[in-house]
């Protein structure tokens, strides 16, 4: 591990200011701005970058050119005075005038407009036109800058990346990009079966007739051929080469794309499974770390008791509660140990000097030597790393537990106070959508949900948990996921033992 | 003859005693309390018979617990074999029949592991390779397709029988390879109706020295309720409601109806919760105690028994009708006030046996006089009752002054009889269903498909709509498609598809979209959705009534989205719409794009 610390620091040294154990261990970086929609979008932008060079899932690409559009950007989400123009009473001319003097006074960057009025019949389709391309757009309800709105990911055309608004250069920014999504390329990137995933990625995005109307609407809106993309940019970090959960991440991912469903469907799955995995790979990381079995077993397996609303509280509402905690802890528990254990296998070493390098070659960390004394405080600069260490997981990486799963629709505070994992229909309907063909016995459903994710759910898994629980309240959970699938539509039960979940869509 | 009647049938309720929960026992607590076993006729047997005998294969007897199977393999045997004692002694009976070895696997829950592979060999082979051994069995679906599922990795070859299986219990009609009659798909109802008689023509036979058949002072709970059950118009509804379970696939076993029916006629709110005699019942009553505590209005949903029955069949689906509590101001107006002016209407319509006309008026004074939180609970309880009476009783419209009174407003779907007269008779009938209905249907549709108010004379096509991002959301902005339903087009419309089972009484409705000659997208259409679309027909909005019944809409709909999208020509085209808020009816914009040029379309 590291012996990454090498490469993060020749690549994002400059960049990164605290001391590196987490980025070492995982990955540099997710923020918590960064929801489920945002990971999806800044993944789909790499995507869309390096499928255009074809280079998708090129793992051994480190560098991406991002598409910015500004332009495009400048006349959809930065020209709030177009429907004034377009409804006063002035002569077509001069609304023509007017749109082109209003956006040419927006932004310091050498555009200009004249070809809209050659491109559009009217002022009116003009602005028909721009309305249902807002209409199409993400966080038109949020109040995040004009520079961080986004068109819907209809394909690898429509997308851009989040760019600060400064007039003249709107140099990226990663506010909302934090680069989530670029360590979810990544994962996909080294997973077993990324090519597959490329092919059917390429069918969607890239050669889909499903959605080229938005392409063609949005090039007439375009004259700027040649300053859409930015400069090349560094990926993020993502430290291990391989792993189990990018493989089931991506193994998922190809579930969903084969699955028979309308192209923009696919989104609102992709990013709750995307979400989750981010979440999973996380957590399992630090347990691989920690070691702390919630099995009887011992197996290092993460687990979520999941609840399916229950009228009040009980036993699973309580475990998925604790556990719930356990996991959000989970990854300071982790850089915890690790960092004791790298922090006493240096203590032996007596040369300032020495430790001095160690430290910073790495872990980042720098000491402030103006202290005259030959001996270092060990004590005080472990405390110093470590809060910084903690501070910077706290702000972020626990942090994150609770924003992705609560926009994959796992976790929630609904009728409690305090976070709990709760699966809502959502979810359901993604867990359906990505785990079943055609269909499958619902016990083999809830076994699946367990095998694959560790979702508990009914009592022949609760009782695999080191704390006993409540049986007959792990019966009546799974019961209510029973009749929850039942009433919206994707479970059929004949008689009492013949029951089947079933996926309405089926695959391609 | 001594009455012991009331002691079987107390036998079936629902209390901790529950002795009659298989075949054997119930035989002989008959025969010790000298009296018949119950037993219905509903025509299922002669049809198994009959098909077996004219061509013999292999049949699989399924269903839930307590629906009966092994009964009717009893029959069976019985019948071909001619011999009553070897069906208890042996393991796996046998019989001779045409020239095949028939066996007959009372239950294969029971059987042996090792045997259980023997079987499902022998009904491998009786389907597939000709053998003259036939296997008879009863199972239950779930636990024979488990067990399959178990024994693939083995044999290899079972995935074939698993599938045929799986096909004969999606499709019942099915009847090549080998005959599957899964009870769960039966109709309830119609045993409901048989069971109900069958059991009032044996009180009638053991019960009649109870004193209250000739005194009316006596008042005999469990008697006053067998007095109104056989009132014709009284079992009509009953069926009726026990029809809506069945029409919302909601099967009652065989065994849930007799204790629904036991409980019915014994039961009350005490401490035993069950009569098992007209004297222990007419002693109860002795005291002064609440009448309606014992009357089968309060009893058929289970409000004399504790929580965890009102969860379960049968209660559980017959409360979720919300009989009693389903009201409108001018029902409610009719029980408190209609004494004022129409006294003897009043008392035609709500008089029962049960009912104490004079400690309700005094509750009805104090409640109208004072708002204790007491006398408001008191006078709900008497209001569910009596409008559980008014529903029960139901015999054609009330009619109060210049207001009607219709049963439909006392129950929870209120176009259950719609349904059932306008909608599955026909079908059954083959007769065609109304138009009018078609087209409410699709003004429900088209409602949850546009996410608008589109008027009656707005929805003269369904439209294929869908919001620009996404096929799920509940709003829509954009017109993909339209199908014609009105007019006489050859390969698109809207078909409401009928399936029988074996059981003609049982079906199973499908709304389908056809679209360019192919079936595209198919709805169950229970009576929940049928109730759900009127209702959003009628104006009220789709979350109001079922949050899970709108999402199985919209997935409907996206299911047609998805096959429009892959089969019509793509075009630099957005159809986008909006509704005339006044007229409810929708008006196009068009946008084309082509060779970067943008235009109006």
């Amino acid at each position: 591990m590291l012996e990454k610390a090498k490469i993060l620091k020749e690549r994002y040294g400059s960049n990164i200011s605290t001391p590196f154990l987490q980025e070492l261990m995982w990955f540099h970086r997710i923020k918590t701005d960064q929801d489920k929609e945002l990971l999806t979008l800044e993944f789909l932008n790499v995507c869309a970058s390096q499928a255009s060079e074809d280079n998708l899932f090129n793992k051994d690409i480190k560098a991406v050119k991002y598409r910015k559009d500004m332009q495009v950007r400048n006349i959809i989400y930065n020209f709030p005075e177009l429907e004034s123009i377009a409804r006063s009473k002035e002569e077509e001319s001069v609304k023509w005038k007017n749109i082109e003097s209003a956006l040419l006074n927006k932004l310091e960057l050498p555009y200009t407009y004249e070809y809209l009025q050659k491109r559009f019949e009217s002022v009116e389709v003009f602005y028909n036109s721009v309305s249902l391309l807002r209409k199409a757009s993400l966080g038109m309800n949020t109040s995040r800058r004009w520079t961080s709105k986004f068109l819907f990911p209809f394909s690898f055309e429509t997308m851009f990346i989040d760019v600060d608004n400064r007039k003249d250069t709107f140099s990226m920014d990663r506010r909302f990009f934090s680069r989530g999504g670029e360590v979810l390329y990544m994962m996909i990137s080294r997973a077993k079966n990324a090519e597959i995933l490329q092919g059917l990625m390429l069918e969607i995005f890239k050669n889909s007739t499903q959605n080229k109307r938005w392409d063609s609407l949005l090039s007439t809106l375009r004259d700027d051929k040649h300053h859409i993309y930015s400069n090349d940019t560094q990926l993020g970090f993502l430290s291990a080469d391989s792993h189990s959960v990018y493989d089931e991440l991506v193994d998922d991912l190809i579930s969903l794309l084969k699955s028979d469903i309308p192209h923009n469907d696919l989104f609102e799955h992709f990013s709750s499974i995307a979400s989750f995995y981010m979440v999973h790979f996380i957590l399992t990381v630090a347990l691989e770390n920690t070691k702390l079995s919630l099995l009887k077993s011992g197996e290092e397996k993460i687990v979520y008791p999941v609840e399916l609303l229950a009228p009040r509280s009980d036993h699973v509402r309580r475990s998925s509660r604790q556990i719930y905690k356990i996991n959000e802890d989970l990854p300071l528990e982790a850089l915890k140990k690790v960092f004791d254990g790298y922090m006493s296998s240096i203590e032996e070493i007596t040369d300032k000097e020495k430790l001095i390098e160690r430290l910073d070659k790495e872990l980042n960390y720098v000491i402030d030597d103006d202290n005259e004394s030959e001996e270092l405080n060990l004590v005080q600069i472990k405390k110093d790393i470590w809060d910084q260490i903690a501070k910077k997981a706290k702000g972020d990486l626990l942090a994150i537990h609770r924003i992705l799963l609560k926009g994959t629709g796992l976790a929630s505070v609904k009728k409690t106070n305090s976070y709990r994992y709760l699966a809502n229909d959502e979810w359901l309907k993604t867990l359906v959508l990505i785990n079943i063909e055609s269909r499958m016995p619902f016990h083999d459903f809830v076994d699946i949900l367990y095998d694959k994710y560790g979702f508990i759910i009914g009592s022949k898994h609760s009782t695999l948990l080191l704390e006993t629980y409540s049986d007959n309240d792990y019966n009546k959970n799974e019961n209510r996921l029973f009749e929850r699938l039942r009433a919206l539509g994707l479970l059929e039960s004949k008689s009492d033992g013949y029951a089947y979940v079933i996926n309405r869509y089926g695959r391609k | 003859m001594k009455s012991n009647f009331f002691k079987l049938l107390a036998a079936y309720a629902p209390t901790s005693q529950n002795k009659a929960s298989y075949d054997e026992h119930v035989s002989k607590y008959a025969q010790r309390l000298g009296v018949d076993e119950i037993n219905i006729d509903n025509g299922l047997f002669q049809k198994l018979h009959d098909a077996f005998t004219s061509e013999p294969k292999p049949i699989i007897i399924s269903g839930s617990a307590g629906d009966g199977k092994t009964y009717l393999l009893r029959k069976l045997f019985e019948s071909l074999s001619g011999d009553r004692t070897k069906w208890s002694k042996d393991y796996i009976p046998e019989v001779s029949f045409n020239g095949f070895e028939v066996k007959f696997i009372k239950d294969f829950t029971e059987i042996g592991k090792s045997d259980k592979v023997i079987i499902l060999e022998g009904l491998y082979k009786s389907i597939y390779e000709e053998s003259k051994e036939l296997y008879i069995i009863a199972a239950n679906d779930g636990i024979l397709t488990d067990t399959l599922r178990e024994y693939l990795v083995e044999h290899e070859h079972f995935t074939q029988l698993l599938t045929v299986i799986e096909k004969h219990i999606d499709d019942p009609s099915l009847e090549n390879d080998l005959l599957l009659l899964d009870l769960s798909q039966t109709s309830s109802a119609k045993n409901f109706e048989l069971l109900l008689n069958e059991i009032l023509l044996q009180v009638d036979r053991y019960e009649s020295t109870c004193p209250s058949l000739t005194d009316s002072e006596v008042f005999c709970p469990i008697h006053s309720n067998i007095r109104l059950l056989k009132k014709e118009h009284i079992q009509t509804q009953l069926i009726s409601i026990v029809r809506s379970c069945d029409l919302n696939y909601n099967h009652i076993t065989l065994r849930k109806l007799f204790m629904l029916i036991a409980n019915m006629i014994l039961g009350y709110k005490g401490e035993k919760r069950i009569f098992n005699s007209c004297e222990t019942a007419i002693a109860y009553f002795n005291e002064p105690r609440t009448k309606s505590d014992a009357s089968f209005y309060n009893n058929i949903f289970a409000d004399n028994l504790s929580k965890s029955y009102r969860e379960k069949s049968p209660f559980k689906e017959l409360r979720e009708l919300r009989i009693g509590y389903e009201t409108t101001n001018n029902i409610d107006n009719f029980i408190l006030f209609g004494d004022i002016q129409t006294a003897e209407l009043h008392k035609e319509e709500l008089e029962n046996p049960f009912f104490d006309f004079k400690a309700f008026n005094r509750v009805k004074e104090s409640y109208l006089e004072e708002s204790e939180e007491e006398t408001s609970l008191e006078i709900q309880k008497n209001l569910v009752f009596l409008r559980r009476h008014l529903f029960f009783n139901y015999d054609g419209p009330i009619n109060w002054e210049n207001i009607t009174i219709d049963c439909k407003d006392l129950i929870a779907y209120a176009h259950a009889g719609k349904f059932y007269e306008d909608v599955i008779s026909p079908l059954k009938d083959n007769k065609k269903v109304s138009k009018h209905i078609i087209k409410e249907l699709a003004l429900g549709l088209n409602r949850i498909f546009l996410g608008e108010l589109l008027s009656k004379d707005g929805s003269d096509r369904l439209y294929i709509a869908t919001s620009l991002t996404g096929t799920m959301s509940k709003l829509s902005s954009e017109i993909l498609s339209s199908i014609a339903f009105n007019d006489k087009h050859i390969n698109q419309g809207i078909h409401l598809r009928l399936l029988n089972g074996f059981d003609k009484e049982y079906c199973k409705l499908n709304l389908e979209i056809e679209f360019s000659g192919d079936v595209i997208a198919r709805l169950e259409l229970d009576l929940h959705m049928f109730e759900f679309l009127e209702r959003i027909a009628d104006g009220i909005l789709p979350t109001s009534f079922s949050v899970e019944y709108y999402e199985r809409v919209l997935t409907f709909k996206s299911q047609i989205v998805n096959y429009v999208l892959k089969n019509q020509e793509q075009e630099a085209v957005f159809n986008l719409f909006t509704l005339d808020d006044n007229k409810g009816i929708l008006e196009f914009d068009e946008i084309q794009v082509e060779n970067d040029y943008v235009r109006e379309g």
